[in-house]
């Protein structure tokens, strides 16, 4: 969610004093689920630093695709949320860089999938009945590296959809 | 920065300076400030192309191992010779003659992948990892203007190659005849890999004296 997003969340509990005056009861907006970012500080990157690595050039595939793979420790605090229902969401801002491929496959608590930077991917549906959410994903990142000349900080986020 | 390779063709191969090093210290150090500053509610990857270096290989190479099980380039002073002998009864018949080379190389040092089919094929295969200076690499080859044997002459001009690859389906280099001068190959934008196999031909279109004529042609790869 960006700054704006919760300026404005912010503006809509204050317009309505009627009520009550939990966090939860913002995650409407005119019948639709609001997001919200899900705070994941307890998040931890096996590798945070990757040396991009070309894939097989030539020979069918493109030359120019650089890729690296790593594991993450993902533990989202849904305290929030406890005991609601919604979706969450993986989230890639876009750089000034190469845009990015993120492939993961998750341990069975969130999904597995894929996004292209700029854009966002389920990676969990359904009750929140835990306040920390745990799971390990091994991702991979692919990039076009004539495009890559400058080390790129990719931001991974999650944010919420409360039903 | 510049590597390069020659060929008699001969052809050789050359690694790469310590200069890098010190251009390797200074992005590392850039990085480790990335990760400090990372976003309490976003976990962050830094992905990077790595430090600045240059490979270039024609025949024989440096790389022990394969890249994509970890390997690393090398040096290796190796110059591959390309040859053939036209019988006297063929000479200056203009039936090209096919060249075989010393070279034993079939394989990509990328990934272990059978390439090339020597003798008749000699591996070319350069890289640019240009690090955050930027930059475009460049393969030229430079060859004199004739091959010699004492004072008679063949023009370089009379030697071709072309390129292919087993399974190629992207050509990266032209075919091409030698012009007794520097020709450019190919350009390498930031972060590419680029290799194929050079099959070369003798046009015997000219009828010289007899005896073993020689040049050699120099693979010169260099990022600015």
């Amino acid at each position: 969610m960006t700054d704006s997003r919760w300026g404005l969340a912010l503006a809509l509990a204050l317009l309505a004093p009627g009520l009550p005056a939990r966090a939860q009861d913002s995650d409407t907006v005119g019948g639709r689920a609001a997001v919200q970012r899900v705070d994941d500080s307890g998040t931890v990157v096996l590798d945070p630093v990757l040396e991009m690595q070309w894939q097989e050039p030539g020979r069918g595939s493109s030359p120019d695709v650089v890729s690296g793979s790593t594991r993450v420790s993902v533990q989202l605090n849904l305290a929030p949320w406890l005991g609601r229902s919604g979706r969450i969401y993986m989230t890639l801002p876009r750089t000034a860089g190469p845009t990015v491929r993120a492939t993961w496959q998750a341990g069975g608590t969130l999904l597995s999938g894929s996004l292209i930077s700029g854009d966002r991917a389920i990676v969990y549906a359904g009750a929140i009945s835990s306040p920390l959410m745990r799971d390990v994903i091994d991702i991979k990142l692919e990039a076009d590296g004539a495009r890559l000349v400058q080390p790129e900080v990719l931001a991974f986020a999650f944010e919420i959809e409360v039903d | 920065m510049g590597c390069t390779a020659a060929s008699g063709l001969h052809l050789r191969h050359r690694p790469l300076p310590s200069q890098f090093m010190h251009i390797a210290a200074g992005v590392l150090a850039c990085l480790s400030a990335f990760a400090s500053s990372s976003d309490a509610q976003a976990y962050t990857i830094t992905i990077t192309s790595g430090s600045r270096a240059i490979y270039l290989q024609v025949g024989a190479g440096g790389y022990s191992g394969y890249y994509n099980s970890g390997g690393t380039p090398g040096n290796n002073s190796t110059i591959n010779v390309v040859s053939v002998t036209v019988p006297a009864s063929a000479v200056g018949s203009g039936a090209a003659q096919a060249m075989t080379s010393n070279s034993t190389v079939s394989q990509s040092p990328i990934d272990g992948f059978v390439f090339c089919s020597p003798p008749s094929q000699v591996y070319l295969g350069a890289w640019s990892r240009p690090g955050s200076r930027g930059g475009v690499a460049t393969l030229t080859v430079t060859s004199p203007a004739n091959l010699t044997s004492g004072t008679n002459t063949v023009p370089f001009s009379q030697i071709s190659w072309a390129m292919s690859g087993i399974g190629d389906t992207v050509f990266q280099f032209p075919n091409g005849t030698f012009s007794g001068g520097t020709q450019t190959l190919a350009t390498f934008p930031a972060n590419t890999w680029k290799e194929q196999c050079m099959t070369f031909s003798y046009a015997n279109t000219v009828i010289p004296a007899a005896g073993t004529y020689t040049g050699r042609a120099t693979y010169t790869l260099s990022l600015p």
